[in-house]
């Protein structure tokens, strides 16, 4: 009797240390001090001891201040005007410099998107992990270096000892996030804080990141807190998830139950971005009977046989590109995916001539330019039947010319319309990306994100092309400035323009795309339906592709396991 | 441009006394009250109400030969800058767009420039050209036309791979558009920094070339001139480097003044300042987008 009670006592203490708070934070407000105006107003939640809070917004909601906050690195002009941050029981805003110091890295730790910048680029990976551990732990040379091993081996880079002596740029963005990791984790902090630390990573790469967060959780008992833009990562790991809006939390609760049950219209806009444009359209539907293929009567628009590109330096010749064959019909619109590196861009640039294909044979349009002249490519591109849509539309406009200038350019240099025809072709495409006349007068910088983007789309369109080639469009954007795009697109491709639109990311592609064409190390390994390839992947990088994709929906449509043991199919067979 | 570098103080400053410098080199000669090169009895003279800056070793009014010898030292360093701009600058953005041979080409005659020792080699070509000072000035607008080269070419470089440069060559565009639309106006304030530089360097060269007596025969006056034949009087007359010495220093200042302003006020960092300023000073500044919020399509399901 009194051996159960104690019994039961035991296992509540239990219970309540594995639910023992570790950050509380009531009511922060925090100031710019320039404007006056609190840019994150009243933000609350408790992060208990093993438990992973989520945070969800757009670029510029708040998200990461809260984190420096937390972190006690506010940028200068920015302060805590208000609330309570409690860390471990310290109240994190009357701390001294001396007592931060004490407690970063050792009970609170943080990595952020671009891994990179974050590593000294001169000195060995190793060593920069390490020379942390022996400042701070005050050990040896050697017991440094062998905690370091193991802390390289506990982010499951493959080969420690290698990584070790090896420089920051000699690593993948997968491996430099990895390397970071183990950094923050080498003085067994209670807290992880983990800022975009996916963003710039494909997705196949992002899951294991994710994996490896949540792998750590378990073992180490971390506490985590997981900020990102995207929904579909947050649900991935996450116990709790707050939505950030302009500095408010509009939605709070437990992950399942917010992406169930979502009460604010912004949540319900973030989902459904998945639902319209995502996997989710595919995953949802019941799996349809393949159909039967009809003989694809529209004209053919590009057509590239055997297309060869190889990169030469002076030690080394790359081969980007291997023997790269497909059609593109008139009116018809086809995703390409792939991970960086696999030669997705260097297909597109070498369509409208960028590079130069070593061997094989595209022809536009009817025309074979595999063998054009400079002049040549000059007359051809005037004609503009194929354009071309960067990642990022802050580099693709000149910042010092204005709009109305940039529109007008492709139609100037073609040299037959008249100044008033110009003018109503500009406005004709403005109205179509859905923007205002008064833009026209602006300068780049002046415009948001989307609004950029959908400048450059209008760019692209002015010379009413055949062909819209798109590189990765909107992987710089936002959820809603995402949807814009994509319901662009969409009524392009319903006006019979023909997309090619290039991502790493299954989801953008999916929402805009009939057929998809996925590259894995230069070559071809497998073009379907999207629908197939979405429910029914071939080639084993695209199982783990889809397998890997993040979805609000079901958490990872394939487990941890199968993913680890797809990967490891997949090195084998290469 | 212009209208930023009036809005700041420095910038007011340095344009205004380059405005009486230049007025200076039009109307010294005339305004000179003695002929600068006939000397009088009174020689090494004091300051006096006759002589504001007193008289030479040959009796000759000072303030005259410093009125009179602006307008060799002004248009001397005038020279200086517009031959190192198009020797320097025009082949330095060509380097970029011209092909392997000709970047090689002008990049090895640049080191060899930069290699030169500056007054050695303008004693020598004076030497060999006759001495005279467009010669002179010929010889060192070449030699700090590297200065120019190396900042077209960065300038030009950078924006070369940049996608809006790859995104117009998409629509057709020659190089000939390409320099006009995109890289000119983007080049122009480096430019137009090292110009303000240049001239601040040309003005120390060419005074320091008459001092040595290279360019400019004896009895001509300039500024470098008449320091020198002060600096030999030293016992009589201890001040008397001053005159021309502040007005050396205080030109070639506001050249680099105004070289400064250039550059704080281009560029999108220069246009950030002004939308400051102007708000600072309660006028309406430019709508930014950061006061439009973006609008939603509809609100998905």
């Amino acid at each position: 009797m009194t051996a159960e009670i104690i019994d039961r006592l035991q296992i509540t203490a239990a219970i309540e240390r594995e639910g023992e708070p570790v950050l509380r934070l009531d009511g922060v407000n925090i100031r710019n001090q320039i404007t006056g105006k609190d840019v994150v107003r009243g933000i609350s939640f408790t992060l208990k001891k093993g438990k992973v809070v989520g945070i969800v917004g757009e670029s510029g909601s708040g998200k990461t201040l809260t984190c420096r906050a937390v972190l006690g690195i506010l940028p200068e002009l920015f302060s805590v005007s208000g609330g309570t941050i409690d860390l471990l029981g310290h109240d994190v805003l009357s701390l001294e410099p001396k007592q931060w110091t004490q407690l970063r890295g050792t009970s609170i730790t943080a990595v952020f998107q671009d891994p990179g910048s974050y590593l000294n680029p001169s000195m060995k990976v190793g060593a920069q992990i390490a020379e942390v551990i022996r400042t701070k732990r005050g050990v040896t040379r050697q017991e440094a270096k062998q905690r370091t091993l193991e802390l390289l081996a506990d982010v499951r880079l493959r080969d420690p000892e290698l990584v070790y002596g090896q420089y920051p740029f000699e690593l993948s963005g997968g491996m430099l996030q990895r390397v970071l990791i183990a950094a923050a984790i080498s003085l067994d902090p209670k807290i992880l804080i983990a800022d975009e630390v996916t963003t710039a990573l494909d997705v196949t790469v992002q899951a294991e990141v994710l994996d490896l967060l949540a792998d750590l959780k378990e073992r180490h008992g971390l506490s985590l807190i997981v900020v990102s833009h995207d929904l579909a990562v947050v649900a991935q790991i996450c116990d709790e998830v707050l939505v950030l809006r302009d500095g408010e939390v509009v939605e709070r609760g437990a992950t399942a139950e917010v992406l169930r049950r979502p009460k604010h219209g912004y949540t319900r806009l973030l989902i459904g971005e998945h639902h319209l444009y995502g996997l989710e359209r595919f995953l949802d539907a019941k799996p349809t009977t393949p159909k039967p293929r009809l003989v694809d009567s529209r004209p053919i628009l590009i057509r590239a046989e055997g297309v060869c590109v190889s990169y030469d330096s002076s030690t080394s010749r790359r081969q980007a590109l291997k023997d790269a064959t497909f059609v593109l019909r008139q009116g018809e619109s086809i995703g390409v995916i792939g991970e960086t590196g696999s030669g997705k861009s260097t297909l597109a640039r070498a369509l409208i001539g960028l590079v130069t294909p070593s061997a094989g044979q595209i022809s536009i349009a009817g025309e074979d330019i595999t063998g054009f002249s400079a002049a040549r490519w000059r007359d051809f591109r005037k004609r503009g039947i194929i354009q071309y849509v960067f990642q990022d539309p802050l580099r693709s406009l000149d910042p010092e010319v204005t709009i109305a200038d940039t529109l007008a350019e492709p139609l100037l240099l073609q040299g037959m319309l008249s100044k008033s025809e110009i003018r109503d072709r500009i406005y004709f495409r403005l109205d179509q990306v859905r923007l205002q006349r008064n833009l026209l007068n602006r300068f780049p910088g002046e415009l948001s994100g989307g609004q950029r983007q959908r400048i450059a789309v209008a760019r692209a369109l002015v010379t009413e092309p055949k062909v819209l080639i798109l590189d990765e469009p909107v992987s710089a954007l936002d959820s809603a400035n995402r949807v814009q795009i994509l319901e662009i697109l969409n009524s392009l491709r319903a006006n019979g323009t023909s997309l090619m639109f290039i991502s790493h990311d299954l989801g953008s592609v999916a929402g805009v795309t009939e057929r998809v064409m996925v590259l894995y190390r230069g070559s071809i390994v497998e073009t379907a339906a999207t629908d197939d390839v979405v429910n029914r992947p071939g080639h084993l990088y695209t199982r783990l592709l889809v397998g890997s994709a993040p979805t609000v929906t079901s958490i990872g449509s394939i487990d941890r396991r199968s993913r680890q043991a797809l990967r490891e199919q997949l090195e084998a067979a290469s | 441009m212009l209208r930023g570098i009036w809005q700041l103080r420095a910038g007011k400053l340095s344009v205004l006394f380059l405005s009486v410098i230049i007025l200076l080199a039009i109307f010294g000669p005339a305004l000179a009250p003695y002929d600068p090169l006939v000397g009088t009895d009174h020689v090494l003279a004091d300051p006096s109400a006759q002589h504001w800056l007193g008289t030479d070793y040959l009796g000759r009014d000072v303030l005259s030969r410093i009125l009179a010898g602006s307008t060799i030292s002004v248009l001397g360093s005038v020279q200086v800058a517009v031959i190192a701009l198009f020797v320097g600058a025009i082949p330095g953005i060509l380097s970029v767009y011209l092909g392997r041979t000709f970047e090689w080409l002008t990049l090895r005659l640049v080191d060899t420039l930069i290699a030169l020792p500056f007054l050695v080699f303008a004693v020598a070509v004076t030497a060999l050209l006759g001495n005279g000072i467009p010669q002179a000035m010929l010889v060192v607008g070449v030699m700090v036309s590297p200065a120019f080269y190396r900042v077209a070419r960065a300038a030009a470089l950078t924006i070369s791979r940049s996608q809006y440069v790859e995104a117009a060559i998409l629509s057709g565009a020659s190089i000939g558009w390409i320099v006009r639309k995109h890289v000119w106006a983007k080049i122009l304030p480096a430019i137009a920094i090292t110009l303000a530089n240049t001239m601040g360097t040309g003005f120390v060269v060419v005074s320091s070339l008459t001092f040595l007596g290279i360019g400019v025969q004896p009895p001509a006056p300039t500024w470098g001139g008449v320091l020198a034949s002060d600096l030999g009087y030293l016992n009589f007359r201890p001040y008397a480097p001053l005159f021309t010495t502040v007005l050396i220093v205080l030109t070639v200042l506001a050249f680099n003044l105004l070289a400064d302003v250039i550059r704080d006020v281009s560029g999108e960092s220069g246009r950030a300042l002004l939308i400051r300023r102007e708000k600072k000073r309660g006028r309406t500044a430019r709508q930014t987008s950061a006061t439009i919020p973006p609008t939603p399509h509809g609100d998905p399901q």
